[in-house]
C-alpha cells in the first residue's frame, strides 16, 4: 500500500467513525450557509391566498378544535344561564299562584258577606210578614 | 373573528418562509410546495387553539410540513431518485469542503439535494436548513435517533460525492 492509498484509507476510516455532526466539516458549513441562510421566500400573495381559504373554512372546524378547557367554560356558562332562567321562571310562576290564591280568598270573603247580608234580609222579611199577620 | 383573522395572518407571515422552504426542498417543486404550505397553514387554522406556544407551533409546523411534503412526493413520484447505494459504495468523505459558496453553488446544492432519496433528503433539510440536532429530528419524525444519524451520514456522503463529480471546480 503506497502513502497515497494509506492516507485515503485513513481518511475514509475517520469519516466512517466520526459523528455525522461533530466536528462540523467545511462541506457541512457550506450546506448550512446554502440552506439555513437561504430560506426560500414564499410566493407573492401567499398569506392572502391562505387567508382566503381559511375564510371559506366552515365554522364547525373551529368549534370542534376547541380545547377541553374552553369547552368546560362554555358549558359552565350555559348551565349557569339555564339555572338563572329557571329560577326567574319559577319565581314568576310562584307569584302568579300567590295572586290566584289571594283572589280566591277575596272572592270567598265577598261570597260570605253576601250570604250573611241575604240571610239578614230574609230574616227581616220573615219578621215583617209574621208581624203583619 | 376579525382579531382572530389578524392573529392568524401574523402567524402565516411569521412562518411562511420556513414552511415554504421546507416544503420546497422536500418536494422539489414550486407549485407542489405552495400547495403543501397552504394545506399546512389551513390545518394550523383548524387546530391553532390546541397549540400552547411559539416553540410548540414551530415544532408542529415542521412536523406537519415534512409529513405533508413527503406524502405529496409519494403521490407524485415525479422525481426519479438515483440509486443511492451506487453513489455511496465508492464514496469517500475527507472533511474538506466546497470552496466558497455563491449563487451558482447554492443552486447546484439545491439540485443535488433534490436528487437524494426521500429519507435522506428530509433529515438533511431538517439538519442544515432548520439547524436541528439528530435527537430533535428523531423526535419530530418519530424515528430512532440511530436511523436519523444513519440517514444523515449517508445523505451527506451522497451529497458530497455528487458534488465532487458535478462541481469539480468548487469542491476541493
Amino acid at each position: 500500500m503506497n502513502g497515497q492509498e494509506e492516507k485515503s484509507e485513513m481518511r475514509e476510516q475517520r469519516s466512517e467513525m466520526r459523528d455525522p455532526l461533530e466536528p462540523v466539516t467545511e462541506f457541512e458549513r457550506e450546506l448550512t450557509k446554502a440552506f439555513a441562510g437561504q430560506r426560500v421566500e414564499a410566493p407573492l400573495g401567499f398569506a392572502g391566498r391562505v387567508m382566503a381559504r381559511a375564510e371559506r373554512e366552515p365554522a364547525r372546524g373551529k368549534l370542534l378544535a376547541m380545547p377541553v378547557r374552553q369547552w368546560r367554560a362554555w358549558a359552565a356558562g350555559a348551565v349557569a344561564a339555564v339555572i338563572v332562567m329557571g329560577a326567574l321562571q319559577g319565581e314568576r310562576v310562584h307569584q302568579e299562584h300567590e295572586r290566584r290564591v289571594q283572589a280566591q280568598r277575596q272572592f270567598e270573603a265577598a261570597e260570605q258577606i253576601t250570604d250573611q247580608a241575604l240571610a239578614q234580609a230574609r230574616a227581616q222579611v220573615q219578621r215583617a210578614i209574621s208581624l203583619s199577620e | 373573528m376579525r382579531t382572530e383573522a389578524a392573529e392568524f395572518r401574523g402567524v402565516v407571515e411569521r412562518h411562511q418562509r420556513m414552511v415554504f422552504s421546507l416544503a420546497l426542498r422536500v418536494t422539489g417543486e414550486y407549485g407542489t410546495a405552495e400547495e403543501v404550505a397552504q394545506d399546512v397553514f389551513l390545518e394550523l387554522f383548524r387546530s391553532a387553539e390546541k397549540l400552547t406556544g411559539e416553540d410548540h407551533m414551530r415544532f408542529w409546523l415542521r412536523r406537519v410540513t415534512v409529513h405533508r411534503a413527503t406524502d405529496a412526493l409519494r403521490r407524485k413520484a415525479h422525481r426519479p431518485e438515483s440509486a443511492a447505494e451506487e453513489w455511496v459504495d465508492d464514496a469517500h468523505v475527507d472533511g474538506d469542503g466546497v470552496a466558497g459558496v455563491g449563487p451558482v453553488v447554492e443552486a447546484r446544492l439545491e439540485e443535488l439535494l433534490g436528487s437524494l432519496p426521500e429519507a435522506m433528503r428530509v433529515v438533511v433539510v431538517l439538519r442544515y436548513q432548520e439547524e436541528m440536532l439528530p435527537d430533535e429530528i428523531a423526535n419530530l419524525l418519530g424515528q430512532p435517533v440511530a436511523t436519523v444519524k444513519s440517514n444523515l451520514q449517508r445523505g451527506l456522503k451522497l451529497l458530497r460525492r455528487k458534488a465532487e463529480i458535478t462541481m469539480k471546480e468548487y469542491v476541493r
